[in-house]
């Protein structure tokens, strides 16, 4: 799509891009050119002298269990995250579709968590959580479970889920509401008259009426479960106990600096880029289709 | 719905969304409440699950002194930089991306498609992907510990921009026209029609990026080693010891109000631009 | 105030679309000249081209005494009225009259002056505090008109003004402009696809085609004498009627449904097949010197009129538009006795086009 009438000049359209270009190029091109030539190298434990070694850094990255464990974790953390941030935000915003009154002030009473940081909403299930103070831990230890987070991995993991999965319900919450919303009413009506019943007419016709929302709200949330969960993940559990939530971004950013392997650190950089770009490329995918629609 | 249904079908979908709000808002009911109880008292593990009477008291040592230790800032200046941090990056993002809409969208010259894919193209470089090395960029330029080392790196937006085009693209083209004839040029194009028109979008986009800058979390812990210049969302984690009994919880809980407060209030408060800055965007 | 001239003015796009394929036109001075043509046929681009918001590929447009092909839109003194009208839509009413004066650098009380004077014109003076999304549609037109009307330009452009109004509205506008136009006396391009406003505006119609200019004329003579089947069946409603025909041996005649009607004008080439025009409201119904009859298909009833399709009938059967005045109380099925008078006949070459 292009403008009919526009204009010509080179000096004028230039100069208004270059704050933009500027910020690109110094913190975005180079860095990330760096990142890939980092990963070609090794880095003795001073920084004083680097040497090139090809694809090395990547054979000990793939041949190492602690990076298929780390990719474990992080399948199966993005993995409940998604399914349970977008099955709970479901549900409500059919409920709230149908009540057509209340839709806007349940719409904002229940967006609201989007605006907590991560690390803040990391800290409020740790403080309920806690296992020595927490009031739910107290509560499941009266229940007989053995409840510790800084000991147990999976008890970590499950702290972590929740965390990430109530910040996100805001958020598949509103676009799944709008997707109802646009659902024209006579389709819905049409249905009824053709005898489906309400449960018949939400798996029939309002379900495949919302699936283009659903598809992109399913990378949106990969994505968020992979990159903006970094700061729920350090601040709960700092990807322990004994690297049982850490994830990959959380990994790139410990061995690069505790670690101080920059090398192996540059090379799962690259690695979660290409993962970056096959996800943007799959959205938009979707949103040539949507256009095409 | 199309059927009629009964007192108990109509109740249902309320009981559900009660249900929800409920949920959602316990982590922050329990955060208030442990900002209102002593020290020892939740440490002992024996909060009670209705308000203290410290409330007043926590706050106020949060906002002047912090934590105990001698390493913490108050939350108040942490709070001072967490604004800062959030208003240059919304109007830097709105400033640089509106510009640089208008130039790819209202001009034709050579570059003008490159330059397009090469904003577009940072969508993919989000900061996890290339920590290390930026960091390093903003070291050699001396930009850590500063307020801009801790914004200018992400003030580049393809969201923004995009965003922007997007809207650009849906003022007829009949404006640009009438407004040469009314003998305007391209900028005063701009600041006349273009720039008014876009406030709306403007806010929307503001209310998005206040928040996505208030929140940021990985870039600052990088970029800020003194503690006077960290932001509040670093500042709490490190308010957490991993000896429990030494965590001023009551003092974390009152801060992790204050940290929320702002950018809750401003989804809240802007609730109409809220949604529409996040939808807008996602197109 | 001035006249202006087109010569063989032409747009090729990138990718060789040729949008207009040399069009000249003299505009005298204080004149309104309508393009009216199907979507597509150029009018638009030539406007534009005129405006200075298409570069002219070749060929040159005079304003006045001045060539303007390189001249910046808001140079060469020309004023536009856009389809959408185009306002400023943050801009007060007074403001959107306003800016083009304050852009030139008019003093404020001259530009206060010439707003309110094209408001008392416009009747809207109790609109200028307003902003357009408070306007009716024809609130906006006359805004639209006024922001070109205070500039007091050497021409007005305007571009289908009137397609977004409704029909009511769009009558009475059309009354407006005419005479808002003899009044001020400014040369005026319109372009239209409505052949009603081009009828009822133009001092001198221009019927374009594919991007050709295939007439231009006064209203009446393009009517009366349309010099191509295209302008004949582009100007008329219903359209005018073509049928197949042949010229008698002497070419003194024709040959329409196997009827022969005596020619009044000179002669043509002996025997050979044309096509015959002939408008539905100037086919002549009754008993009384009929010369062919017609098989009643559809009749329609518009109150004042009754169009009647039909077929002759006759060999080929061609298809027959009739339009009656008043009502008439016919059925499909009957057959109706028709003449096709000499005077009435337009001839056309079948493979040109061409009027002969």
């Amino acid at each position: 799509m292009e403008k009919r009438a526009i204009y010509g000049g080179l000096a004028l359209p230039l100069l208004l891009l270059t704050p933009q270009l500027l910020v690109t190029l110094v913190f975005f091109y180079w860095p990330a050119s760096q990142a890939v030539w980092q990963s070609f190298l090794l880095q003795d434990a001073f920084g004083l002298s680097t040497r090139f070694i090809g694809l090395e850094n990547y054979r000990e990255l793939l041949s190492s269990p602690g990076y298929y464990r780390t990719i474990g974790t992080t399948a199966l953390f993005s993995t409940l995250v998604t399914v349970l941030s977008l099955s709970i935000a479901l549900v409500l915003a059919v409920q709230a579709d149908k009540s057509i009154r209340g839709a806007g002030i349940y719409r904002t009473l229940l967006i609201w968590p989007y605006a907590v940081a991560p690390a803040v909403a990391g800290v409020l299930w740790l403080f309920m959580f806690q296992p020595s103070l927490g009031v739910l831990a107290r509560g499941l230890r009266s229940l007989g479970v053995d409840w510790n987070p800084l000991l147990n991995g999976d008890h970590a993991l499950a702290l972590v889920v929740m965390a990430a999965t109530w910040k996100q319900i805001s958020y598949n919450f509103l676009f799944f509401l709008a997707g109802l919303q646009s659902i024209p009413r006579a389709v819905i009506e049409a249905a009824a008259i053709d005898g489906a019943s309400p449960t018949r007419r939400f798996w029939t016709i309002t379900l495949p009426l919302l699936s283009p929302t659903a598809f992109f709200l399913l990378v949106v949330n990969i994505v968020y479960a992979f990159f903006d969960t970094f700061g729920i993940i350090d601040a709960m559990t700092s990807g322990g106990p004994s690297k049982a939530t850490e994830t990959l971004v959380y990994k790139v950013f410990f061995d690069g600096r505790l670690g101080g392997d920059l090398g192996g650190s540059a090379a799962q950089s690259v690695i979660l880029m290409v993962i970056v770009i096959a996800l943007t490329a799959v959205q938009f995918r979707y949103i040539e289709r949507k256009v095409a629609y | 719905m199309v059927e009629r249904r009964s007192m108990l079908a109509r109740l249902v979908p309320h009981v559900i969304l009660c249900l929800g709000v409920a949920i959602l808002a316990f982590p922050v009911y329990l955060c208030f409440v442990g900002s209102s109880h002593p020290q020892d008292v939740i440490s002992n593990g024996q909060m009670p699950l209705v308000p203290g009477h410290l409330l007043t008291e926590s706050y106020w040592l949060a906002l002047t002194r912090g934590v105990a230790r001698t390493s913490s800032e108050p939350v108040g200046l942490m709070l001072l930089n967490s604004l800062t941090m959030a208003l240059i990056i919304a109007s830097g993002k709105i400033a640089i991306s509106i510009i640089s809409s208008f130039a790819v969208v209202y001009f034709k010259f050579p570059f003008r498609m490159a330059a397009f894919w090469m904003i577009f193209i940072t969508l993919m470089l989000p900061v996890e992907v290339r920590i290390y090395p930026t960091y390093k960029v903003v070291a050699d330029l001396g930009m850590l510990d500063t307020y801009a080392g801790l914004t200018v790196p992400l003030i580049a937006s393809a969201t923004a921009t995009l965003f922007f085009r997007q809207f650009f693209l849906t003022i007829p083209d009949e404006l640009v026209e009438a407004s040469k004839l009314d003998g305007a040029g391209p900028m005063k194009f701009f600041w006349d029609t273009v720039l008014p028109l876009s406030r709306t979008n403007i806010a929307a986009l503001f209310v998005i990026l206040f928040i996505y800058g208030w929140n940021q979390y990985l870039w600052p812990l990088l970029i800020t080693t003194r503690s006077d210049m960290q932001t509040v969302v670093i500042g709490i984690k490190k308010m957490i010891v991993t000896q429990d009994a030494l965590t001023e919880w009551n003092i974390v809980m009152a801060t992790a109000m204050l940290a929320m407060l702002p950018p809750v209030a401003v989804v809240v408060l802007m609730q109409r631009w809220f949604v529409r800055g996040l939808v807008e965007t996602e197109k | 105030m001035a006249s202006l001239s087109l010569d063989n003015v032409k747009k090729v796009y990138p990718g060789g679309v040729e949008a207009v394929k040399g069009v000249s036109l003299q505009v005298p001075d204080r004149a309104f000249v309508v393009l009216v043509g199907p979507s597509g046929c150029g009018k638009s681009t030539l406007l534009r081209m005129i405006a200075g918001l298409e570069t002219i590929t070749s060929g040159t447009v005079k304003i006045g005494d001045r060539i303007v092909n390189d001249v910046e839109p808001a140079n060469r003194d020309i004023a536009m009225v856009f389809q959408n009208y185009a306002l400023y839509p943050h801009m007060k009413v007074f403001d959107n009259m306003a800016y083009g004066l304050r852009n030139r650098g008019m003093g404020e009380p001259e530009v206060k002056r010439r707003v309110d004077e094209a408001a008392r014109l416009l009747e809207i003076g109790q609109l200028l505090d307003r902003k357009p999304r408070q306007l009716s549609g024809g609130q906006r037109q006359r805004v639209a008109m006024g922001r070109a009307i205070v500039r007091q330009p050497a021409a007005f452009l305007f571009d289908e003004p009137l397609s977004n109004l409704d029909a009511k509205l769009r009558v009475q506008m059309r009354v407006e402009i005419k005479k808002l136009q003899r009044d001020i006396g400014t040369t005026s391009i319109y372009v239209t696809h409505d052949q009603v406003e081009a009828m009822t505006m133009a001092d001198i119609l221009v019927v374009m085609n594919a991007g050709s200019a295939e007439q231009i004329d006064t209203p009446r003579e393009i009517y009366q004498r349309p010099r191509t089947t295209f302008v004949a069946s582009f100007i008329g409603s219903p359209s005018m009627n073509f049928l197949p025909a042949k010229l008698t041996g002497d070419g003194k005649g024709v040959i329409v449904g196997g009827v022969p009607i005596a020619l009044t004008g000179g002669a043509h080439a002996a025997a050979s097949t044309i096509t015959v025009g002939v408008r539905p409201e100037e086919i002549v119904v009754g008993a009384d010197g009929a010369t062919h009859t017609v098989a009643i298909d559809v009749i329609e009833h518009l109150g004042a009129d009754t169009i009647v399709h039909g077929k002759l009938v006759a060999d080929g059967a061609a298809a027959l538009t009739v339009r009656l005045v008043g009502y008439w109380p016919l059925a499909p099925g009957e057959i109706l006795p028709v003449a096709l008078h000499a005077r009435a006949l337009h001839l056309f070459d079948p493979t040109t086009g061409q009027r002969l």
